[in-house]
């Protein structure tokens, strides 16, 4: 079966200053995949180039046997790959209903709009109570779950989630990796950036570690997390 | 005396709701795209020759030649703005500087050889026609053309708080990485921007078309203006640029009543220093970093 | 004497015609015309194009007409033209590059500013100036020996204009006790602005001038001005304009309902322009000004109005087109008293100017020390029925005086 998506030699960057360099990458439907690293290892290029923000150098990107490495961003989130971008990202001034209901305006999802919105609150009842205040005065947890709940609303297949865990709170980090396993559980295939190597290792079924802007080492999550490398670089043991 | 001020301050007013207009369409493409249309007057001034044209040629009204303007502008931004504009939307400031500029001297080279340098201005008897309000004489021209662009401000602020494609207009002023996030289709969005702001331009330029002589060379006087309003009035806020338009409109009245109509500019730009130095982000912007 | 004649005549016939005496039927030239064998060639500076291309074409008209007249008379002149696009400081580089086109002698340049730009020019290069219109005193004033004035200095206009306005009968409610003055705030208008102050003050009208309001050139809205000037309740007004913003202060006026017992601009041109009585039609009535014009009863008018009615049937022959003829005149005088086409000749030429029929009202054309013609009249003109009329000197006069001025609302 072919692979939901599929990276081949990709390199990305600019002037000379690669942030990317012949990064391969499978994904298969269904899966949670992790890719960590430290910072400015290339996670979030790497998201940004599978979306379309970031122009590739060369190499290939398939998603559901499409070739996308050209693609503009709003072609491949119609085709189902939504993304939760580091930071969030959120439209401050707009209402938590607005953000969302923007994330839901793509041809694929606009039709099920009401539905999706009845979704996301289902999964995040703290986000119907708030559903007319602004987002950007949300605090960090709320903020992360409408940029989870927005990118649910376009129906994705696929959701690329850049560091969702960054500067929450202990409680809402075991909540948010929480909510992505169950999401995961619900069908949803799940590529996963992170920083905290623990966590993302848990849930994911494999991981790619990136450093210095190459995959350095690749794996089942189980073996990863028994590697002496990674033991000492990324765990502290 | 008090008939001379009241005269003088509502008039003022008036002018200023239609200088607001103008403001907004600038605001808007600043807002959405964070550059700054040099070429704006020039907008305003292409809307001017519509709306004389439309007389001259058609014996059009005004409500007619406003939407024709509209109509126009419109176009004119979203193409501009999809062929060239989105082109240097990645390029560093000191370029798109030069496209705009470009763009302003192309236009008024135009319109001057379109046209001639000489003034043209719209004859007609509804030029004398006034309400009189007790002992106040309100230039029916100008309050219709008032009215129209309060109308058309109010127009665009619901549109952009109530619909869809609005609401996206604001997501990318307000973060541009956001709506590429989520597929919004920038080019697309931007393109909307610009024409929506040259037809603000385009419909304050057939509006006043019937007040003052038109001539090619007025562009720079009313992109001064917009600049000023929108930096007291504060950058990306619709409400700000029409407070701003009315202070700007009844400043340059009272400057003139109280001092000498030459000093009309100068508590205008008095005004725009003293924003900047004490309450930069304007009057009603937000202390959000732009 | 037959007008017939001069119309179908050939140079042939006329150069006949003179050397038989019957020189009287044609144009005054003097008794001896010899067949001039090269062309003179004159550069003309004029604003042709920007806010004072409405007179400036005016001036142009009448030019272009004496050089027909005066071509059919066998006076062969060149002329060329440079548009100064209404900025002041281009009357030098219009002068310049006239000379540098072989120009040997100019006129122009009907703004004040721009003449004195070109008179530096000119004074450089010794050759001489006719200014056709430019009002300025200052133009007279600076030590130019290449320049020779054919128009009235504004201070000039304004004192023999004020003095005839001073004469008009009072009564009927019409009697004037205070006034504003609007001027535009330039060269011109600064100059005239003064200079009606003064004057109103000199003569004793027992008019106070209660204030005086300038606007700018460019100015598009004048709504403040005239408010200000309705404010002071003066009995009358007096605007030192161009037509542009003539036009700008009746309609403002109008809509302001501000109804004076008159209108009057010594001085200012606009409200005898085609263009003026165009734009507002019955609301132009009743303006009044003071400006040189021509004597509608001498015979030379009468063939340059009879001339110019067939040629231009659709303009106006007003005081700039009229000024634009004279300066021909003045050219091709010289030019045939001469007998050369260099500059210093013209020169002398010139100064020894005596030209006794010309359509413009006034004694001859003759220039004094300073290169100004002393003996232009100024009579006093009000618009009537959509054109400027005479209403004094009453020798001149075509039609009576309406004072006080109709109220706008009024006028059916």
């Amino acid at each position: 079966m072919t692979p939901l998506l599929s990276i081949k030699n990709l390199s990305a960057g600019y002037h000379g200053a690669l942030a990317l360099i012949k990064v391969s990458l499978t994904l298969n439907e269904g899966e949670t995949v992790a890719v960590v690293g430290g910072n400015g290892a290339g996670k979030t290029t790497l998201i940004r180039t599978i979306a379309g923000m970031v122009p590739s150098t060369c190499g290939e990107i398939w998603f559901q046997n499409a070739d996308i490495t050209q693609a503009r961003n709003d072609v491949i989130c119609e085709l189902g790959l939504a993304q939760v971008p580091e930071g969030r990202q959120l439209f401050p001034d707009l209402s938590v209903e607005d953000n969302l209901n923007l994330g839901g305006a793509l041809k694929r999802s606009r039709h099920s709009r009401r539905q999706n919105l009845e979704r996301v609150f289902g999964l995040f009842p703290r986000l119907q109570e708030r559903r007319r205040q602004m987002a950007g005065t949300l605090s960090g947890g709320e903020q992360q779950m409408v940029a989870i709940g927005r990118a649910l609303m376009a129906e994705p297949k696929l959701v690329m989630m850049d560091e969702p865990s960054l500067g929450l709170s202990p409680i809402m980090v075991e909540m948010m990796f929480e909510t992505i396993a169950q999401l995961n559980r619900d069908g949803l295939s799940i590529l996963l950036v992170e920083q905290n190597v623990t966590e993302s290792l848990a849930l994911a079924t494999r991981g790619y570690v990136l450093e210095n802007a190459e995959v350095v080492i690749e794996g089942r999550s189980a073996d990863l997390l028994k590697d002496d490398r990674i033991r000492r670089a990324y765990l502290g043991l | 005396m008090i008939e001379l001020y009241a005269g003088v301050a509502i008039n003022g007013l008036m002018i200023g709701a239609v200088y607001a207009l103008v403001a907004t369409g600038l605001n808007l493409i600043f807002g959405v795209m964070r550059v700054v249309n040099f070429a704006h007057g020039e907008i305003v001034v292409g809307g001017m020759y519509i709306g004389y044209g439309a007389w001259a040629l058609l014996g059009l009204p005004t409500s007619v030649s406003v939407a024709l303007a509209a109509i126009v502008m419109f176009g004119f931004g979203y193409c501009f703005q999809r062929l060239i504009g989105n082109q240097f939307a990645n390029r560093p400031q000191h370029a798109q500087f030069v496209l705009y500029i470009s763009l302003a001297l192309i236009i008024t080279g135009g319109l001057a050889m379109a046209f001639g340098p000489d003034p043209r201005s719209i004859q007609s008897a509804a030029s004398f026609s006034v309400y009189k309000i007790g002992s106040l004489r309100v230039d029916a021209t100008r309050l219709q053309a008032a009215l129209s662009a309060a109308g058309v401000i109010l127009a665009l602020w619901l549109w952009l708080r109530f619909s869809l494609t609005g609401k996206a207009l604001q997501a990318a002023s307000q973060n541009i990485i956001g709506g590429r996030a989520i597929g919004i289709r920038i080019d697309h969005v931007f393109a909307i921007a610009t024409g929506i702001g040259f037809a603000c331009a385009g419909i304050a330029g057939a509006l006043i078309a019937p007040l003052y002589d038109t001539t090619p060379y007025l562009s720079a006087d009313f992109t001064l203006i917009a600049f000023i309003i929108v930096i007291v009035g504060g950058l990306a806020s619709l409400p700000g640029a029409m407070l701003g338009g009315l202070i700007i409109g009844l400043v340059e009245g009272l400057a003139a009543i109280l001092f000498d109509p030459s000093a009309k500019s100068l508590l205008s730009y008095g005004l725009l220093i003293a924003i900047l130095l004490f309450r930069p982000m304007g009057l009603l912007g937000k202390r959000r970093a732009l | 004497m037959t007008e017939s004649k001069f119309y179908s005549t050939t140079r042939r016939n006329l150069l006949m015609a003179g050397a038989s005496g019957l020189i009287g039927s044609g144009l005054p030239m003097p008794a001896v015309l010899r067949a001039q064998t090269s062309a003179l060639k004159v550069g003309v500076i004029l604003p042709l194009s920007g806010v004072l291309s409405f007179p400036g074409i005016a001036t142009q008209r009448g030019t272009d007409l004496a050089v027909r007249m005066f071509g059919d008379e066998g006076v062969k002149l060149e002329v060329s033209y440079a548009d100064t696009e209404s900025k002041p400081e281009n009357g030098r580089l219009a002068a310049e590059k006239l000379i540098r086109d072989g120009a040997t002698i100019l006129i122009g340049a009907w703004d004040s500013g721009a003449t004195i730009s070109a008179a530096q020019a000119a004074e450089a290069a010794k050759v001489p100036l006719v200014v056709n219109v430019g009002s300025a005193p200052q133009i007279t004033e600076q030590g130019f020996t290449q320049l020779f004035r054919n128009f009235p200095p504004s201070s000039e206009i304004v004192a023999k204009g004020v003095a005839l306005f001073k004469d008009l009968p009072r009564g009927n409610g019409f009697d004037p006790k205070s006034a504003v003055v609007l001027h535009v705030n330039d060269t011109f208008g600064q100059a005239t602005g003064g200079a009606v102050k003064a004057v109103f003050e000199k003569l004793g009208l027992g008019i106070n001038i209660l204030d005086v309001i300038s606007y700018d050139a460019r100015a598009r809205d004048l709504s403040i001005e005239v408010a200000k000037a309705k404010a002071t309740g003066a009995d009358l007004v007096l605007p030192i304009t161009r037509v542009n913003d003539a036009i700008l202060i009746v309609r403002e006026m109008i809509k302001q309902d501000y109804n004076p017992m008159a209108i009057y601009g010594p001085s200012s041109p606009g409200p005898y322009e085609k263009a003026f009585t165009d734009a507002l039609g019955k609301f132009a009535d009743e303006y009044m000004t003071s400006v040189p014009w021509y004597d509608p009863t001498t015979e030379i008018a009468k063939k340059v109005l009879a001339r110019w009615a067939k040629d231009q049937p659709n303009d106006r022959f007003e005081l700039n087109s009229g000024f634009g003829w004279e300066s021909i005149q003045v050219v091709a005088d010289a030019f045939t008293r001469a007998k050369s086409t260099k500059s210093e000749d013209l020169h002398a030429a010139l100064k020894a100017t005596n030209i006794k029929d010309h359509p413009m009202a006034g004694g001859p054309i003759a220039f004094d020390a300073k290169g100004q013609n002393t003996n232009i009249a100024i009579p006093l003109l009000q618009n009537q029925k959509g054109a400027p009329v005479v209403i004094a000197p009453a020798a001149a006069a075509g039609a009576k005086v309406k004072l006080p001025m109709t109220k706008w609302a009024d006028r059916a």
